[in-house]
């Protein structure tokens, strides 16, 4: 049987890509259409005109089905990466009961599920929506650390939750916008955590690692120890902050500005080239200037350093700080800032890297992999959804998982 | 609190606002709180009579004016914004003069208003606006201090200096004197009729329905008559007065507030022949009145009336800098619009709050990161 044709779509603040793929048997990851178009109507990743952005992600699969001669087929995976994203570690368990009902005893499969479900009802305000529901590790009578504990004799078990959740109406109007493409979403996969199963192999996740999606509109962040997620979220801030600080602090208009910060734009502030001039050409009736590019580059050392330090903050608060071993791997259309890895380098005091996806054909990984790792990662999340035999899983299993999303990372 | 009687506080804010303040409070009734704020410090010396006083925004201007420049005014408000708050404890009316065109008064008016708002308490300006001969600049920064003061004022009563002043050849001192003094009249009329309870009482809450529907601006006029036909006259003078004389804003008023002060000898007869006399004659029109006995007004009777000029919904800050009117009910409307709002630099979307920072505003500002030109 050959491997099902998966269609990851990401409505993006800047562009929306669309990614037609499919993972075969030794999980490599084959691009088969790649469809790309400028995005409108789209601010912060959420939705602000409908139909600008219906028509826009309509000519971005129109471009991938060219492009792969192939139909999108029946399901299309989306990446969302606004509605504001946060994480919540919680943890549930049941106590474990042997044969004669009385508490202690031998741990079952079904203890395991049942442990599973329990941790997995974390309850949330109404105009918040799960993502994901990502498993920690298995507590065992106050033990923690727990990677299997089938077969163990217990009293009571625990399993903690990573809840990864958005704000309802952000990622419900993508799903809306879907079905008047139409296509049929079968699942919403975050961003941020797409990007990390895009570009980390199993080493980084297990030594420690972050991945910072630098988004238009948003800026995604997971971080992984020892295998597991253990932090996500999103700041509504990204590459459309820069260019609006451009704007005011240069007086340019936005095209000016995006163009600037494309050809000329750095993280970090060249201390020896302070009389470097960079020239703005003429436009619209008004004479070409020349500014100085230290300028330039303070203002958006002053908005990415500040971005970082955000991340950096929410890492602290988590007890993370020490753990990013691995490193940072920064992603999307912001990595290919200039010095945004030795700025990264600087304030997370990591090592620091732009990600690449791996074992991919089909693609630029080198020139590309960085842009579309979210799209590649989301191909990865729904073939993971896919390999986990759903015939083994109950009708009523198979509708909870439906809603409260995978387990796997 | 239904005991504790409501405190009123009259606040005369920057040069012009507190050299009313320094006239009228020696006449005052006994009770009457007042208080002044100033940048510059000789402006406060010269009010040394009155016991409330703050010098503002220390670290800005260190004790200058602000020069006739708003936003300097407007940071030495927000720089003693620790000094207001405790001003404004426990206030329920604050009543403020200001006069308008100015540095530190234009300024600070709007950020008194929006914290006295916050604090709960009713807020009536009195604003000086300036004679036209002052120029043009002078008049625009009054207007766009009003535009920014209606935004969260409760009420704004607009005083031209040309109106009040008298005509002819007048010594200035006169001039000036007339100027407070017609003030004062309102300020005191207005004060005295919250205060004491009248047989049938004016009380916070018609003030406060008033002033939370008049569109934020309304007129005032206030007279006091002698003698035989006292009622009549009074009439005759309310209409005369300078701030609504030629104008039919008493005709055309939505609303009206009427406060009669009267002595023991005050008849029935007399108040229904002021409020015919005052009362505008639309039928939707909404009218209050009070009616206060003094023994010290004996042989006379005193009116004051404050007129609407719109009727309309209150008004919300739209987050654009703007206004709207609230719709349906107001305090939700104003309450959303006050946690969310929007953005105009990225397409309308919902502002990225972070911990209490406004994220969309360029980080360099933010961090006072001064820029290499």
């Amino acid at each position: 049987m050959p491997a099902p044709l998966i269609t990851a779509l990401e409505i993006g603040t800047t562009t929306i890509k669309v990614l037609m793929g499919e993972v075969r048997e030794d999980a490599g990851l084959m691009v088969a259409g790649i469809g790309e178009s400028e995005s409108r109507g789209v601010h912060k990743g959420e939705i602000v005109d409908f139909e600008l952005a219906l028509e826009a992600v309509r000519s971005a699969l129109e471009t991938a089905e060219a492009n792969a001669r192939r139909s999108i087929g029946e399901s299309v995976y989306l990446t969302a990466s606004g509605g504001r994203a946060e994480s919540l570690l919680h943890a549930g368990g049941i106590p474990v009961l042997n044969e004669y009902e009385e508490p202690g005893g031998e741990i079952t499969r079904e203890d395991v599920d049942h442990a599973l479900e329990v941790a997995r009802k974390i309850p949330l305000p109404d105009d918040r929506i799960r993502l994901h529901t990502l498993q920690q590790h298995f507590e065992v009578d106050g033990r923690g650390g727990i990677v299997n504990p089938e077969g163990m004799l217990a009293e009571e078990l625990r399993v903690g939750m990573l809840l990864v959740h958005g704000r309802r109406s952000a990622v419900e109007n993508l799903k809306k916008l879907m079905q008047s493409v139409p296509a049929t979403c079968t699942d919403a996969a975050f961003g941020g955590f797409c990007s990390a199963l895009a570009v980390l192999t199993l080493e980084p996740k297990r030594a420690g690692a972050a991945v910072i999606d630098l988004g238009g509109g948003t800026t995604d962040y997971v971080v992984y120890s020892g295998g597991l997620v253990k932090l996500a979220g999103s700041l509504a801030v990204g590459g459309d902050h820069i260019t609006a600080d451009i704007c005011s602090g240069l007086n340019l208009n936005r095209r000016q500005a995006e163009a600037l910060k494309k050809e000329s734009g750095s993280a970090i502030i060249n201390r020896l080239a302070t009389e470097q001039n960079i020239s703005i050409p003429a436009e619209g009736g008004f004479s070409g200037r020349v500014a100085r590019a230290t300028t330039l580059h303070t203002i958006i050392n002053a908005r990415m350093e500040e971005t970082f330090r955000l991340i950096a903050d929410q890492i602290e608060e988590s007890g993370l700080t020490g753990a990013l071993n691995a490193g940072i791997f920064l992603t999307g259309g912001g990595s290919a800032l200039e010095g945004v890895t030795d700025l990264a380098q600087q304030v997370f005091n990591a090592p620091c890297t732009v990600g690449r996806a791996h074992d991919c054909v089909g693609i630029s990984t080198k020139k590309e992999g960085a842009r579309f790792a979210a799209p590649l990662g989301c191909i990865r999340y729904a073939a993971g959804r896919m390999q986990k035999k759903p015939e083994q899983l109950s009708v009523g299993r198979r509708w909870l998982r439906k809603i409260w999303g995978g387990s796997h990372g | 609190m239904a005991d504790s009687p409501k405190r009123i506080l009259v606040l005369g804010l920057g040069g012009a606002g507190c050299n009313t303040v320094a006239r009228i409070a020696p006449g005052a009734p006994d009770g009457m709180e007042f208080a002044v704020m100033d940048c510059d410090v000789q402006t406060l010396q010269t009010c040394a009579h009155i016991e409330n006083r703050t010098a503002s925004g220390k670290a800005v201007t260190d004790g200058m004016s602000a020069g006739g420049d708003l936003d300097t005014g407007r940071r030495c408000a927000e720089n003693s914004a620790g000094q207001i708050e405790t001003l404004l404890s426990g206030i329920d009316l604050l009543m403020v003069i200001v006069g308008l065109g100015g540095g530190f008064g234009s300024g600070a008016a709007p950020v008194i208003a929006r914290m006295a708002r916050n604090a709960g308490a009713a807020t009536l300006f009195f604003t000086i606006i300036p004679f036209s001969f002052e120029g043009t600049v002078t008049q625009g920064k009054a207007h766009s201090a009003l535009r920014r003061l209606r935004t969260y004022a409760d009420a704004i009563v607009q005083m031209p200096n040309a109106l009040i002043q008298p005509d002819g050849d007048k010594l200035l001192a006169d001039s000036l004197d007339r100027s407070s003094r017609t003030l004062a009249e309102g300020v005191v009329g207005l004060w005295r009729m919250l205060a004491q309870t009248g047989i049938y009482n004016l009380d916070f809450s018609s003030l406060q329905t008033m002033l939370n529907y008049c569109d934020a601006t309304c007129r005032f006029t206030c007279a006091t008559a002698k003698g035989k036909n006292r009622a009549g006259a009074l009439v005759e003078a309310l209409h005369a007065h300078p701030l609504i004389a030629g104008t039919a804003v008493l005709e055309k008023a939505p609303g009206v507030l009427i406060g009669i002060t009267g002595g023991d000898d005050l008849k029935l007869s007399e108040i229904q022949q002021i409020i015919e006399g005052v009362a505008p004659s639309g039928e939707t029109c909404w009218i209050k009145t009070g009616v206060t006995m003094d023994p010290s007004f004996t042989g006379g009777l005193s009116a004051i009336v404050l007129a609407a000029e719109a009727w309309k919904e209150p008004l919300v800050d739209d987050g654009h800098g703007g206004l709207k009117p609230a719709s349906g009910e107001d305090k939700q409307a104003e309450l959303a619009g006050v946690l969310k709002p929007r953005s105009r630099a990225f397409g309308g979307s919902e502002r990225t709050i972070w911990k209490g920072e406004d994220l969309d505003v360029p980080a360099y500002i933010r961090r006072k990161i001064k820029l290499p030109r």
